[in-house]
């Protein structure tokens, strides 16, 4: 059984029409992160997810229960959702303990949820801080409150916006990781909102990336970046280098590109002949003294456990396409050097759209 | 937090639970031994005399004293009230024209009030007299500078007149008299010639008048005959002694139309529930006791012919009232009203600083 | 405080339709309720006057426009200048005497303007002893041979309701001043700016919107004031409307020129919105360092002691000095049998409109937060303009709906039961407190509305999505948020309760009677003097709600409740 059903939503503020059919499903358990820039209509579907938004258009299910119908004039208040909702700011009532505000959503607490919600606590480091004031703490613990208050009334689903994006970089991987585990120990499923891919891809089982009101593609994690259905996804979560060329007869297993055919899995059915661009990921190149491209290096960037590699093709075919390359940081190579490589097709994808750039 | 909710609930309960025994006349229609009373005038003036009357007959007087808003009152809650005192006649003609006045037959009454100082259908009493009198000074000015209303536009009294403002109830009774007698054309003349005469802006009340000729601000006021009294016997306030003392009282006009004199009065209210009472309670008030009581304590002139006035009001002697009818003046106080905004009159560009 | 959050703000969106809860419904009740007078009003002016409106125009009308604007420019003007400065001082800074001018800044506010202006007047006119002084002293024989402001004046009146209304901007500046977050300032410091430049570019643009609302009211009370500018005859609306109702014998007249005055607040709430804009300013940072105090030293000291003083001085001890001399002499005089009865009947009924108008302006700001529809929030604007009408025009308003009401009752009754109820709602102080509602509630709701919208939307999120519903998040979390906000406006209701004349004296039952009443027979027969006890009572029963309310909004600052310091 899902835990949060969206079906084709839509929403509008005035004129400005904000979200356009969208339609999710997120079943028990599972981590389900929305992606997309500022903007995009993440935020309100999250709300309206919630019922803090009155819902215009479509149909929301929470465990099982229609949520809001307006076409049959359903609409379940917020307190009345079973669904949690973590704020970006956290929103911890200020007048009230970090205690208080985390059993604030269970008002007659048994035994056992107090003696749960203590375990969270201890788990997550703040059993320390009961009584203080949420001004008192640190961002971080601010957090974990924030977490444990939306989680402490066992909500059907968990919503978050941008839970993370008040932290430093350091100990946002470290909160994102406990965050997991708890989430997973509870079993609840969960909808994040974020702009950041590498949180996205780091937390969800899968992600749906929102562009313009819409969800542009939905996959997993992999699926997502090793194949970006669009050039914008392509772009968002990653470098990538953007070609056009032709689709060869299915038998091949490649594309025919500016460069020369390049190996790749994924056609998305598109029949033989037809025009279509494709996403090649830096780390999709693999150096190779007999690699059947050859290019020469016009700059070095250090990344840390890569190389960035900006070369330059001097072959016959596609001479002077520049692409974009990752190499292991174990290459020594320096600029004015040539190189040879070849192309694995596991980052590489045939994209729908997109005009080509020597990015 | 519950409990201040719980509490704020409960004081905001608290009106839904009858007021005590004051209020509860109201509640009910009066009993038979009740009258209520609006009054234009204050309750330390008049409670002597109704504790008089409750003390004689038996019957209990339920009051509000209230200067504004009596007139709407009577008209949306009708056969609430059965009398009501005022402190001026324009008040009662107002409530005649409205039509909220019941007309009244009395034995007592007519004997008591002489005609010119009642209604002649019977809708309205007058109960006691005042004049509007000239204050001024002693020392300053002659015997001759000032003798009556249209002197005050002299031009040798030019920045010595002051005056409160030109729109209270007793001034703007005194400018519809001056209507009544000469139009409104002349009387645009003298406001005119009064204003220009100004010592200060018009304001305060009739007594600061009397302050500021004693302290020379100015030579002449305007004032009404019963605020002397009070002024010239204050036990505790000397300087108000020293103030009346540095004044001459002068009624205006007496070799003319006489100075212009102005009743409280009482009337019975349509629809009253208990008219018998309330015309008990006006004849009382219209007889010996109570005539006497307005003459010693307010320095006030009793309508009834034969009771005495108070030894100090006797003291400024005798004087010629102007007869002309009070409802007639009373007409015109719309009229003079608009007169004070048209001429700016509270507007005086003298001040103190001349 | 950092940038407001991109979320957007709760439920705020305009509905196309009202939701039939209980806070649309109770709301629009509610406001429909403490409008109807207003609405009477209206109505009344709608009928014809006969000539009165081409005798206003032609002559007094502009006059009259013309000084309530000055009047109101003047009070406008005095109370921010004072109110916020103060606030600002006491607030931020350190110096001798600060502890005591937090709360002694207040006291003003029990003063009735009236007897402030009795008492100045003789202070301060040509009779008065400091004329007199000047005249022996520099030997000038009358008035011709000076120059005195004169107190009976347009400048007059307003000195003396600056000098007791400007506790308002005091109070709600120096709350906006305590909610400010010290990193705001600090921010504003590393920026380059000094303190002062802090002052005026980062602190009081962040207190404007409170100190606009304090502004607006002091602003609508000076333009339904009576006393005063019958007392110096100035011309202002509420005069016309007195004069025009009395003297012309005119309702309908009056009525008329309540609206004109009507227009005037309309504007000056319209000017408030439009300083808001589409400003919001919700505290987003929920960390709250002490706020920087600026110990002041010498001349800078002496100079924020004065700053503090002389409005308590002129504003409170020399009124109450002169108030207190003539009670000690005429206590015999004033102190009838029913003074305490009087006194009473003052502090209940106050207590009770308080409470209810504390109540009510709370339930409907937050039933307008909620819904965020323009009905609810026009209902709700009208429902609070009652403020600035003359109080004995509002209580004719009043009287003729309760009246009908009544009428309505008792044939019910009649026919029903066979019990007649006669005048259940006029004829009882359910027609004061009623009265009381409809004038104070824009202190209640304004101050509920503008402490509401401090609170975050993401406050009622939080707690919806955990499972509270709008009652209980308004009392699990705004309540205890703005709990100092809703009982300081309860007791800026009471004290004006306490004070509040024209209404009490036309509504209220047979017998009778407050602190007021007392104080205005004996004050409308020109005996200050034997007024002077019940005024004092009066101010008296003001000063103790007044000091609770500083020690509450002292503890309005965030997080103050947790710990000490």
């Amino acid at each position: 059984m899902s835990s949060l059903l969206l079906e084709n939503i839509h929403h509008a503020y005035g004129e400005n029409r904000v979200i356009r059919g969208v339609s999710a499903e997120i079943s028990g358990g599972e981590f389900v992160c929305l992606l997309g820039p500022s903007g995009c209509g993440k935020t309100t579907l999250l709300r309206l997810a919630a019922g803090l938004e009155p819902l215009m258009n479509g149909k929301i299910i929470i465990g099982g229960a229609i949520a809001a119908d307006p076409k049959a004039g359903i609409f379940v208040p917020p307190e009345a959702r079973g669904a949690g909702l973590m704020f970006q700011d956290y929103a911890l009532f200020p007048h009230l303990t970090i205690f208080e505000n985390i059993i604030f959503g269970i008002p007659n607490p048994a035994p056992d949820r107090l003696r749960s919600v203590r375990e969270g606590m201890d788990d997550m480091g703040i059993a320390d801080l009961a009584d203080a004031y949420p001004h008192m703490l640190s961002g971080g613990q601010q957090q974990r409150a924030a977490l444990l208050r939306a989680m402490a009334p066992r909500p059907k689903v968990l919503l978050l916006d941008e839970p993370f994006s008040g932290l430093d970089v350091s100990l946002r991987a470290q909160v994102r990781e406990e965050t997991l585990s708890l989430l997973k120990k509870t079993g609840v499923a969960a909808l994040m909102v974020t702009h950041d891919p590498q949180e996205a891809m780091f937390m969800s089982d899968r992600i749906l990336v929102m562009n313009r009101g819409k969800i542009e593609q939905a996959g997993t994690p992999r699926e997502v970046y090793q194949f970006p259905a669009t050039e914008y996804i392509a772009r968002f979560l990653g470098q990538t280098n953007i070609l056009p060329g032709i689709v060869l007869d299915s038998g091949y297993d490649e594309i025919m590109t500016s460069i020369g055919p390049v190996p790749c899995l994924s056609m998305r059915g598109l029949e033989f002949g037809t025009d279509a661009f494709i996403s090649i990921r830096p780390e999709s190149f693999m150096l190779e003294p007999d690699g059947p491209f050859q290019a020469e290096v016009m700059g070095i960037r250090y990344g840390g456990h890569y190389a960035i590699l900006e070369v330059e093709i001097v072959g016959e075919i596609g001479k002077g396409q520049r692409l974009r390359i990752h190499a292991h940081s174990n290459w020594r190579i320096d600029v004015g050097e040539r190189i040879r490589f070849r192309v694995i097709p596991d980052f590489v994808t045939v994209i729908e759209d997109a005009a080509p750039n020597g990015d | 937090m519950k409990k201040f909710i719980v509490c704020l609930g409960l004081i905001a309960l608290l009106p839904l639970v009858p007021p005590p025994a004051a209020g509860e006349a109201n509640l009910k229609e009066a009993s038979p031994g009740e009258v209520n009373l609006y009054s234009y005038r204050q309750p330390f003036l008049i409670k002597p005399m109704l504790d008089e009357f409750t003390k004689r007959t038996g019957i209990r007087v339920n009051t509000v004293f209230a200067k504004k808003g009596v007139l709407e009152k009577i008209k949306a809650t009708p056969g609430v009230a059965d009398a009501v005192l005022t402190s001026d006649v324009g008040r009662l003609n107002d409530m005649s024209e409205a039509g909220v006045l019941l007309p009244v037959k009395s034995d007592i009454l007519e004997k008591n009030i002489p005609v010119q100082f009642r209604h002649p259908g019977g809708l309205w009493f007058g109960l006691t007299m005042r004049a509007r009198i000239l204050f001024v000074s002693k020392k300053r000015v002659k015997q001759a500078e000032a003798t009556s209303y249209e002197d005050l536009t002299k031009p040798g009294l030019r920045g010595r007149v002051c005056i409160r403002s030109g729109k209270h109830v007793y001034n703007i009774s005194l400018i519809a008299s001056i209507i009544a007698h000469k139009g409104e054309a002349a009387t645009r003349i003298w406001l005119e010639g009064v204003k220009a005469n100004l010592a200060r802006k018009p304001g305060g009340n009739d007594r600061a008048q009397a302050k500021a000729i004693y302290s020379g601000q100015c030579d002449i006021g305007i004032g009404n005959t019963y605020y002397m009294g009070k002024m010239q016997t204050n036990r505790k306030k000397r300087a108000q002694r020293k103030w009346a003392a540095s004044i001459r009282i002068v009624f205006p006009n007496q070799a003319g139309r006489g100075a212009h004199v102005n009743i409280s009065g009482a009337a019975i209210i349509r629809g009253a529930k208990n008219r018998t009472n309330a015309v008990k309670l006006i004849e009382f008030l219209s007889g010996d006791f109570a005539q006497k009581f307005y003459a010693d304590q307010n320095f006030e002139y009793p309508v009834k012919p034969g009771v005495p006035v108070s030894p100090i009001v006797k003291s400024w002697g005798d004087f010629k009232a102007d007869t002309i009818s009070l409802t007639t003046v009373a007409k015109h106080r719309r009229a003079a009203s608009k007169l004070v905004d048209l001429v700016d009159f509270n507007n005086s560009t003298k001040s103190s600083n001349n | 405080m950092t940038a407001a959050t991109d979320s957007s703000p709760l439920l705020a969106r305009p509905m196309r339709f009202l939701r039939a809860d209980i806070w649309t419904v109770g709301t629009i009740f509610f406001a429909a309720l403490i409008a109807t007078p207003i609405l009477t009003v209206l109505i009344l002016a709608a009928s014809p006057s006969g000539d009165i409106w081409n005798h206003l125009a032609s002559t007094v009308l502009p006059r009259y426009i013309r000084t309530t604007l000055g009047l109101m420019a003047g009070v406008g003007a005095g109370t921010a200048v004072i109110g916020v400065a103060a606030a600002w001082l006491v607030t931020l800074c350190r110096f001798p005497g600060r502890r005591v001018f937090e709360w002694a800044l207040l006291l003003p506010l029990a003063m009735p303007a009236y007897v402030v202006a009795y008492v100045y007047t003789d202070i301060l006119e040509y009779a008065g002893p400091v004329q007199e002084i000047l005249r022996q002293v520099f030997g000038w024989s009358s008035g011709r041979d000076y120059w005195f402001p004169e107190i009976r004046s347009l400048g007059g009146a307003a000195s003396m309701m600056t000098l007791v209304l400007y506790p308002y901007v005091y109070l709600l500046a120096r709350i906006a001043f305590l909610q400010q977050s010290a990193c705001v300032l600090e921010a504003s410091r590393t920026l380059g700016l000094g303190p002062w430049r802090s002052f005026f570019s980062v602190a009081l643009p962040l207190a404007r919107p409170s100190i606009v609302i304090g502004v607006s009211l002091a602003m609508m009370e000076s333009l339904n004031d009576f006393g005063t500018v019958d007392f110096f005859s100035v011309e202002t609306l509420t005069a016309g409307i007195y004069d025009v109702w009395l003297n012309m014998n005119s309702t309908v007249g009056a009525a008329q020129l309540a609206t004109v005055s009507l227009v005037f607040v309309l504007a000056l709430i319209g000017a408030e919105k439009w300083s808001r804009r589409s400003q919001r300013f919700y505290s987003t940072s929920s960390k709250y360092r002490p706020l920087p105090n600026y110990h002041l030293k010498g001349a800078r000291a002496a100079i924020a002691f004065a700053v503090c003083v002389l409005p308590i001085a002129f504003g409170f001890l020399v009124p109450a000095g002169v108030l207190l001399n003539y009670a000690a002499r005429f206590y015999e005089e004033s102190l009838s049998a029913n003074f305490l009865t009087y006194a009473g009947n003052s502090l209940m009924l106050s207590s009770i409109s308080a409470a209810l108008a504390a109540l009510l302006g709370l339930f409907m700001a937050y039933g307008v937060r909620m819904s965020g529809n323009p009905i609810l929030v026009a209902a709700s604007r009208l429902a609070s303009v009652g403020y600035a009408v003359p109080g004995a025009v509002l209580a004719v308003g009043v009287m003729i709906p309760l009246a009908r009401a009544d009428a309505a009752i008792d044939g019910l009754m009649r026919n029903l039961f066979g019990i007649p109820t006669g005048l259940l709602l006029s004829g009882t102080i359910v027609a004061v407190t009623y009265g009381y509602l409809v004038r104070f509630l824009a202190l209640s709701y304004g101050t509920a509305e503008s402490s509401l919208a401090k609170v975050t939307p993401n406050m009622d999120g939080a707690s919806r999505t955990l499972g509270m519903s709008p009652g209980r998040t308004l009392r699990r979390v705004h309540f205890p948020l703005i709990r100092g906000s809703v009982l300081a406006a309860a007791i800026l209701v009471f004290v004006d309760c306490m004070k509040e004349l024209p209404m009490t004296i036309i509504l209220r039952p047979f017998n009778y009677g407050t602190l007021a009443t007392q104080v205005h027979q004996f004050a409308s027969d020109e005996l200050l003097e034997e007024s002077a006890l019940g005024a004092l009572a009066i101010v008296a029963a003001g000063i103790l709600p007044v000091i609770i309310l500083s020690a509450t909004i002292r503890g309005t600052r965030p997080g103050h409740s947790g710990e000490k310091g």
